[in-house]
């Protein structure tokens, strides 16, 4: 787990100040440690993440938790689709290939 | 796309003139951002590459010193090379679920299922054949049980995340580790499919007195000097109650003592044991009594303790 003052250096643009908002806000929900917040380098590519969105792209606090919402829902689809696109692959072949047809009849349409 | 020697050129990677200010800098390196950025557009190796090259043109055009000494010749653009860093993507789309991704998604993942599974799409020519039933998906759980209630069973309520209450009846002997099937209480069905199942897997807590071993159940038991001398009747807690247990006379420390079925006794099996372990405590040594006792019989009674002893001489 990585520290709030280590947390500072490794993200670039980011100030204390930036770094509370984002966990009063809960856009960033680190662990609770004895001294202070631990986070994951989830947590920290996140971080990184909102301070681009907000400091390059311009994304404003306002539309800033729907961008990552948006972020995370698309995450989540594509992880279930893995786990359809596994499910698929271990079936007998003439099913994938029934799979397959109807599926290029549908992108067709 | 850049070519080498364009990634070397900071201004050439923004599309900037070398007399382009903060301002227009920033405002290059934006709409770029914008375009390129792997967070949303994902899948493209290209793209990404290509952001890399503008977020390092960007880093190093921002810092004014060293824009002055790349103006000025002193340092190339790959001197100030980032370092290869982390993007969100590679953590929240790398294959497991993690705390960020929306709370719900799994009853989704169950109306996905039902479409995909159930009635509707179209019928007819292609041979539709009818819902699919599918089992309920399985919940699991983890329970905290007493040592003593591992031993002799127990009924325990408990609230599940979904606000039901269920009776666990855990069984007599169970282990540190074992997973509880209870069958029915997991996800609904999909289609009027049977219901998953609630597995629990149980934790032991430790006791302050007893340990387990298998379905034998150890205890130490301290005696006085006395009682070990000369034997005697000692009262002894085991997990099913308090016994008198009769202490031999001349028993050493480390005797073990077995009480017969005294241990876990589970339903499938035969019962363990609990194995008593004796350990002489002395008397305050401040007694002189028995030091002067012991004095007095060492005289004319010394033994030799290490006798047969593989440790000795």
């Amino acid at each position: 787990m990585i520290k709030e003052s280590e947390v500072l250096l490794q993200v670039e643009g980011l100030t204390v100040t930036r770094l509370h908002v984002c966990v009063e806000q809960s856009w960033v929900k680190p662990a609770q440690g004895d001294s202070g917040f631990l986070f994951d380098r989830l947590d920290v590519a996140r971080l990184r993440l909102i301070c681009e969105l907000s400091e390059d792209l311009a994304v404003n606090d306002d539309a800033l938790p729907l961008v990552l919402s948006l972020i995370d829902q698309k995450h989540s689809l594509e992880r279930r689709l893995r786990v359809l696109a596994q499910a698929i692959s271990e079936q007998d072949e003439a099913v994938r290939e029934k799979l397959a047809a109807r599926l290029q009849d549908q992108e067709s349409e | 796309m850049s070519s080498d020697q364009d990634q070397l050129d900071p201004y050439k990677t923004l599309g900037v003139s070398k007399t382009a200010t903060d301002a227009e800098i920033k405002k290059a390196y934006r709409g770029l951002a914008k375009k390129l950025h792997p967070d949303v557009h994902q899948g493209d190796a290209a793209l990404e590459n290509q952001f890399k090259s503008v977020s390092a043109a960007y880093d190093f055009l921002r810092d004014p010193e060293r824009r002055r000494r790349f103006d000025a010749g002193e340092i190339d653009a790959s001197g100030a090379e980032m370092p290869d860093r982390d993007f969100y993507r590679q953590y929240a789309g790398a294959g497991q679920r993690h705390q960020y991704e929306p709370a719900g998604s799994e009853e989704d993942l169950n109306e996905f299922f039902s479409q995909a599974f159930g009635h509707g799409g179209r019928t007819g020519a292609r041979g539709h054949s009818g819902p699919i039933r599918m089992r309920g998906a399985d919940l699991r759980y983890q329970l905290d049980v007493s040592f003593l209630d591992a031993i002799n069973g127990a009924t325990r309520r408990v609230t599940m995340p979904d606000g039901k209450t269920l009776d666990i009846t855990i069984p007599p002997g169970v282990r540190d580790g074992q997973t509880l099937r209870l069958a029915g209480h997991g996800q609904p069905g999909i289609n009027d499919g049977p219901p998953g199942n609630a597995l629990i897997t149980i934790s032991v807590l430790p006791d302050k007195i007893f340990q387990r071993d298998g379905q034998d159940v150890l205890l130490d038991l301290p005696i006085s000097i006395d009682e070990a001398v000369l034997g005697g009747s000692v009262d002894v807690p085991t997990p099913s109650g308090r016994v008198k247990l009769r202490i031999p006379e001349g028993s050493s420390s480390g005797r073990v003592m077995r009480l017969k079925g005294k241990g876990a006794k589970p339903q499938k099996s035969a019962a363990g044991d609990l194995l008593v372990t004796l350990k002489i405590v002395l008397p305050d040594p401040q007694d002189t009594a028995l030091k002067e006792a012991v004095s007095t019989w060492r005289d004319s009674n010394t033994y030799d303790a290490r006798k047969g002893w593989k440790g000795g001489a």
